[in-house]
């Protein structure tokens, strides 16, 4: 047995959905545990629109798209086999793995890379971009998609 | 001295174009030698923010006509009025100790000289336009550096060679109009108070449910919801409310939800042109050319209506297959789960500010008659609102109040003010009279598209802050432009420019950012594909109905 336990990231993407399958067959075959994340991080928006700190309107919507895409994702996870956790984490995405991951005691984060393809980038902290500091720093293996 | 006689000389100096040129320097000479009994600064006169000098000038008698009495007008940035011999002076009567009073008027016209301080205030806008449409630095921080270093160098350079004086803090404080920061700031409290009742995501609600399971339906009437909110209250925040309850709704309906952000965020850079509210573009253009919240309902309301079918029908022909790949499992469980999702949360504060909202509209509809800037009306509108609705005033402050962009909006007044004062703006309204021809048919057309293409590419109000005082140029002296036709040339290719791009409006790239984090990217090529073609579309009708409506 390699793994214990597979975190995976979900993101909506179709890369995501495939990363979702994957995450859960490594687990079924590790006998791992699996756990899928939504990473809700607005950071991005405060450079264009300070104002979504207001109401928490904003945090109740992405809260409710999480949700979903975790559902979707805990069924596959089911097809597959292996039942799952589902949990939204808020706040900065690469903070919040680097302290999570440790946390969870993860020692595969599977993930999606999806390119939005902007002329600018809107989110300086992609996680794409970032993964390498989260492995350095975790010690977690990654397996992107 | 005890005066014999008195000469009341009284001037008005005025740049080319007719505008009032503040704060130069008047001086006197009798017979060579400078006058220097007068103001605080000997005789040095400073003329008035309308322009305007008046000058008590005690003589003995007979000096009136046997001496030669000249003046001088200087001010940076303008080329010098050496000695202007003051002759053909009129008896006037009597003053108040009795003497002889003659009296001299005269409009003195100073025209640019692109000195130092042109070439400096030239440089930082050129950086500061660049810093922004390429996202350098945060767009504040570009124009406060802007306007920071313009007067920093006025008052350390500029001391000592006075080529260099760029503006002066007075000057540039008077620049930075009030109305447009109080009326942005109130309708901020405003929509930020009642954002917390969640009428917005209940109004998303509502469209499911009258859509009753037709995606296109769905479509069309969030379309309308976010056009109608957007004429009314800021773009981003709309589109921030309705992004997450659209994707969720389009998630369950097995729909792309970049097939419906799209169109809403169109149709919501389209209803933002409907009125002096719904975009700063507007306010800003309704404020500087005294513009009323009716004469935009007049003028742009109707185009706005007709982009709006016409947008409809594209995204029809556009998007219609993929509405038909929708698979609503099941409507009524999906509809009641979103009603109790999305309820109104408030109702009392939904009455107190929708009948405060209300008063506020009624106000910006008859500020015309009442003399009111609108500005004041959105103040004061948040004011009651705070007071009624029991908010604590510091929780708006800190949350809703878009700092950031207030002081950008102050910063940049302060910029363009600089442009205003050394003659680069009036340089550039020359070139565009120019390369209209006199022809005001062409300048509708470059006005309009070439603000459209610009706003497309870079941010839209520093933009239209360059070109309020050109578009006033031309409207002051390019024959038939006396209307305020240009300026509405101006407001419909600011506000449809925005669809131009995913970076025309904070509100596309908002929504491209919620989108993706959903894990539906909307990229720069697929937002253009169907943007571009909208905005060129709304284009085409506004340069219609201006040169054939408006005309």
């Amino acid at each position: 047995m390699v793994y214990k336990h597979v975190v995976c990231i979900v993101d909506g993407s179709k890369e995501s959905e495939k990363a979702e399958t994957r995450a859960a067959e490594i687990a079924r075959d590790n006998g791992a545990e699996l756990t899928y994340l939504f990473l809700e991080d607005t950071g991005f928006l405060s450079r264009r629109a300070p104002l979504t700190k207001g109401g928490g309107s904003l945090e109740r919507g992405m809260d409710n798209i999480g949700r979903l895409l975790l559902g979707k994702a805990g069924e596959r996870a089911r097809k597959v086999g292996i039942p799952c956790r589902e949990e939204i984490l808020k706040g900065n995405e690469t903070k919040m793995l680097i302290e999570k991951l440790p946390e969870m005691k993860a020692d595969l984060l599977v993930a999606s890379i999806a390119h939005a393809g902007l002329l600018f980038d809107i989110d300086r902290n992609d996680l794409d971009t970032k993964i390498e500091e989260i492995r350095e720093k975790t010690g977690v293996d990654t397996l992107l998609f | 001295m005890k005066p014999d006689e008195h000469l009341i000389i009284s001037g008005m100096v005025e740049d080319p174009h007719g505008k009032p040129v503040p704060e130069a320097v008047v001086r006197i000479f009798i017979n060579g030698n400078e006058y220097g009994a007068g103001e605080s600064e000997g005789g040095v006169i400073h003329t008035s923010n309308q322009g305007t000098f008046h000058i008590d000038l005690p003589l003995y008698k007979g000096e009136v006509y046997d001496s030669q009495i000249e003046l001088e007008i200087s001010k940076n940035s303008f080329r010098k009025i050496e000695k202007f011999h003051v002759k053909d002076v009129q008896m006037a009567g009597k003053s108040d100790d009795e003497k002889p009073r003659y009296l001299f008027e005269k409009t003195f016209q100073m025209t640019h000289d692109a000195g130092p301080a042109y070439f400096i205030a030239a440089i930082i806008l050129v950086l500061v336009y660049i810093f922004i449409a390429f996202d350098i630095i945060h767009r504040t921080l570009a124009a406060m550096l802007g306007a920071t270093l313009l007067l920093f160098i006025s008052y350390t350079l500029g001391t000592f060679f006075p080529e260099y004086f760029v503006l002066s803090f007075e000057n540039a404080i008077g620049f930075v109009d009030f109305n447009v920061i109080f009326l942005l700031m109130g309708m901020m409290i405003i929509v930020g108070i009642m954002k917390e009742t969640g009428i917005f995501q209940w109004l998303a609600y509502k469209s499911f449910q009258y859509s009753k399971g037709s995606v296109f339906g769905l479509t069309v009437i969030l379309m309308a919801v976010t056009a109608v909110t957007s004429a009314f209250l800021d773009n981003v925040t709309t589109m921030l409310l309705l992004t997450p309850v659209t994707i969720e709704i389009a998630l369950v309906i097995n729909v792309s939800p970049v097939s419906l952000l799209i169109p809403l965020v169109l149709a919501s850079n389209i209803g933002g042109t409907a009125t002096l509210i719904g975009d700063p573009p507007n306010i800003m253009i309704g404020s500087y050319a005294h513009l009323t919240f009716n004469d935009f309902l007049i003028n742009l309301t109707p185009v706005v209506v007709i982009v709006f079918v016409i947008q409809v029908v594209m995204m029809k022909i556009i998007y219609g297959r993929e509405y038909e790949k929708a698979r609503i499992v099941d409507l009524e469980q999906l509809t009641e789960r979103l009603s109790k999702e999305y309820r109104i949360r408030d109702k009392r504060l939904l009455s107190i500010s929708g009948v405060i909202l209300a008063g506020v509209i009624a106000l910006f509809i008859a500020h015309g008659a009442l003399h009111m800037e609108p500005g004041i009306a959105a103040i004061t509108g948040a004011a009651f609102l705070l007071l009624f609705s029991g908010v604590n005033i510091v929780h708006p402050l800190e949350k809703d109040v878009e700092w950031s962009t207030l002081i950008f909006f102050i910063m940049l007044f302060i910029i363009v003010g600089a442009c205003e004062e050394t003659g680069l703006i009036q340089a550039i309204a020359d070139q565009v009279i120019v390369m209209s021809q006199g022809s005001l048919v062409i300048a509708i057309i470059l006005v309009l598209w070439v603000s459209a293409i610009t706003s497309a590419l870079i941010d839209n109000i520093p933009f239209t802050a360059t070109m309020l005082p050109v578009v006033a140029h031309l409207t002051q002296t390019l024959p038939g432009a006396d209307s305020t036709i240009l300026w509405w040339a101006l407001a419909f290719g600011a506000c449809f420019g925005g669809n131009g791009s995913l970076i025309g409006a904070s509100a596309n790239v908002v929504t491209a950012g919620l989108s993706e984090k959903a894990g539906y990217p909307i990229s720069f090529l697929g937002f253009a594909k169907i943007g571009f073609p909208v905005m060129v579309m709304s284009m085409i009708v506004a340069t219609l109905w201006l040169v054939f409506v408006e005309m």
